[in-house]
């Protein structure tokens, strides 16, 4: 007897462009054909209209409707992406996943080779792309054969190819792991390396970068190489104003933000991760300095010029935010994966929002100790209620379920969701509570 | 209990900001002999309590005005001489006020280690009571000469904690005739670094500010290995 043939299809690619013209091909031509659909798809209905994009949630609608119509449909619910247990029987048979979504590839995996994961391209079903998450090799030449390394702490002033000659602020240097910032007399900031990170790697780095260019204001994206005496010594950048870093602020509890304000902080710092993202740059040595936070909650990312770049490596890392850890010689070789950067994403939203480390317990009050990096924040809701939990687990449960669920499943199972589906649950939430807070204005007046 | 409903409406209302001091800390206990020997110069430029107590002033003032610093230390003081003294519990430093130390009387290390270990178990309950994340605690013991109580017992409770990676300890000998095998018995990761004239007394205690204000700064580490 020959094998069923079962498509999964979720929200992401229902809502592509004339999907629907697959649907009747995959009805016309595929033998004993039955469409599978989550459970989730009501709540992503319900978000859509929410958020005021009625045409997402009529589409999916219409889906639905049209499944029902054809009798040939049925439904599972895998926990919003995470769980894919209730799809293993079909797996039996022949079980096709389309999905836009790499988190699906990901946990749906486990269900076995058996599996073919299909995502669409110009309205066509095509294989999914080999995944993201696989180390590469770094551009890394033996020698640096073009660079001689200098003491690039000691110079005065720099030559910019755009800028001209820059004279430096030596007033106040601002060290970093590469190299030091000084401020110019024209508003712009000057960054010299260290010895032993003038390399022509970082050199032909910067070079691509500037090429590129930027069109995301909140990054302090390298606007030009710095020279002198004709020798490579670091870049320059826009000048920052008015900024505390993330680090600073979580030691002064957040002091002149407003709970919400750290959700809207978090959302602007996932929409630069999501722009760096989609073009194929990890911010690499992501930590709480890098990120810098004006009083109205804009959010910048500094230090760019050790971001990954294409196959150009970044040389640095921080224990307390990376997964694994990198020697000196494996951060010049290994490519770091996007998997890997969900880590310090993970880590530092929760930071932000719990003002407490995940790992974090009344047992394992030491931050990055040998004590494990057990997640202990409990799903379920304690039986003494609110009034008795210390500020980090009321703000735990202040969360949304799904924001939970996205930090649970992947601090106890590695199980990532990407920063698309973060943006629109922290979209929503937001929204949410700015509407009731208006409400209860509204109210008070 | 409905959690969802409950928070949902809450517009975080009822959220009381937690209290100032419980953001981050790095606890650091410093062990100082202020025993009659110190008196002397013994490689120093001027005698080495005079070393000591001019550090230890730059090191306050470096933390004071770090802002960062200033913050997360959470700082210990005990001197060992004719008694054991606590000069400052575990504090932030804009709370730590004394004089000079002056020098007199012998080394009572093992007492002195005692009460450390004694205090730092006291912190972290008091971190655990109070939900305060802390870095891993830094024990830095500074002793130019041989001990005048038993140390053995306390040796390897203190050996063991390093080991169990519960504190980083930094064992300083002082001076040109220091004892090394003394202070190894504490240490059995980092070996003692010795200290024989001012510049390094100055180093030392520079390298310990650049500590107090970036825990994840491995510069103290790295020069006790010689790797610098």
């Amino acid at each position: 007897m020959s094998k069923k043939n079962y498509y999964y299809l979720d929200a992401s690619v229902l809502l592509e462009e004339d999907f629907y013209q697959t649907v009747q091909e995959y009805c016309r031509t595929v033998p004993d054909l039955a469409f599978v659909l989550d459970g989730g798809i009501y709540h992503e209905i319900e978000s859509y209209r929410s958020l005021g994009r009625v045409e997402e949630a009529l589409t999916l609608e219409n889906f639905i409707n049209l499944f029902a119509a054809l009798g040939i449909a049925l439904q599972v619910d895998t926990a919003g992406g995470f769980d894919p247990s209730a799809l293993a029987p079909l797996a039996q048979e022949n079980l096709f996943v389309v999905t836009q979504q790499q988190k699906l590839v990901d946990n749906f995996g486990e269900l076995g080779e058996s599996v073919t994961f299909l995502h669409v391209v110009q309205g066509r079903p095509v294989p999914f792309p080999r995944g993201i998450s696989e180390n590469g090799a770094a551009f890394c030449p033996d020698r640096d054969i073009y660079v001689n390394p200098f003491d690039g702490e000691k110079v005065d002033y720099v030559y910019s190819p755009r800028y001209g000659y820059l004279k430096l602020d030596k007033s106040k240097a601002f060290s970093g792991g590469e190299g030091v910032c000084y401020r110019t007399y024209n508003g712009l900031f000057c960054k010299l390396y260290f010895k032993k990170h003038i390399t022509y790697v970082n050199y032909k780095k910067l070079q691509a970068m500037v090429d590129m260019g930027c069109s995301m204001p909140y990054i302090s994206w390298p606007l030009d190489i710095l020279y002198y005496r004709n020798q490579f010594v670091g870049y320059v950048m826009e000048e920052l104003s008015d900024t505390r870093s993330v680090d600073d602020l979580r030691d002064d509890n957040f002091s002149g933000f407003r709970i919400l304000d750290r959700f809207v902080i978090v959302r602007n710092f996932l929409k630069i991760i999501e722009y760096l993202h989609g073009r194929d740059i990890l911010v690499g040595d992501m930590k709480l300095d890098n990120i810098l936070v004006k009083p109205n909650g804009d959010v910048y990312l500094i230090d760019a010029g050790s971001f990954q770049v294409g196959d150009y490596a970044c040389n640095v890392c921080h224990a307390e935010y990376t997964e694994r850890i990198y020697t000196g010689d494996d951060l010049k070789h290994i490519l770091r994966s996007v998997r890997e950067e969900y880590f310090p994403i993970n880590k530092i939203i929760f930071e932000i929002l719990m003002m407490k480390g995940p790992f974090y317990s009344k047992d394992n009050t030491e931050i990055d100790g040998t004590g494990s990096r057990d997640f202990t924040y409990p799903m379920e809701f304690p039986a003494e209620g609110a009034a008795a939990l210390p500020y980090h687990y009321k703000m735990w449960f202040a969360l949304s379920p799904a924001m939970r669920q996205y930090f649970y499943r992947y601090f106890t199972e590695g199980k990532v969701t990407y920063v698309s589906e973060w943006l629109r649950e922290l979209d929503l939430y937001i929204m949410a509570k700015q509407k009731a807070a208006a409400k209860r204005a509204q109210a008070e007046q | 209990m409905d959690m969802n409903g409950f928070f949902e409406d809450l517009d975080f209302g009822d959220f009381s900001a937690p209290s100032s001091g419980s953001s981050r800390k790095v606890p650091i206990c410093l062990v100082l002999d202020c025993s009659g020997s110190m008196r002397y110069a013994d490689g120093t430029k001027r005698p080495k309590i005079d070393e000591l107590n001019v550090n230890i002033d730059a090191f306050l003032e470096y933390v004071r005005n770090d802002p960062k610093a200033s913050k997360i230390c959470d700082l210990c003081i005990i001197t060992m001489g004719d008694s054991v003294r606590v000069v400052s519990r575990y504090t932030t430093v804009d709370r730590i006020h004394f004089g000079h130390f002056a020098a007199s009387g012998g080394t009572p290390l093992g007492t002195a280690m005692k009460t450390a270990v004694d205090l730092l178990t006291e912190r972290r309950q008091y971190y655990r009571d109070n939900d305060i994340e802390h870095y891993k605690p830094i024990l830095m013991v500074m002793t130019d000469g041989d001990p005048t109580d038993d140390i053995s017992y306390i040796s390897r409770q203190v050996s063991d904690m390093v080991a169990n990676k519960e504190i980083k300890i930094f064992p300083v000998g002082i001076g040109v005739n220091f004892n090394h095998g003394t202070l190894a018995q504490f240490s059995p990761l980092l070996k003692p670094k010795l200290i024989r004239n001012s510049e390094a007394f100055d180093k030392l205690f520079k390298l310990l500010s650049a500590s107090s204000s970036n825990p994840n700064d491995d510069s103290l580490e790295k020069w006790f290995n010689n790797d610098f």
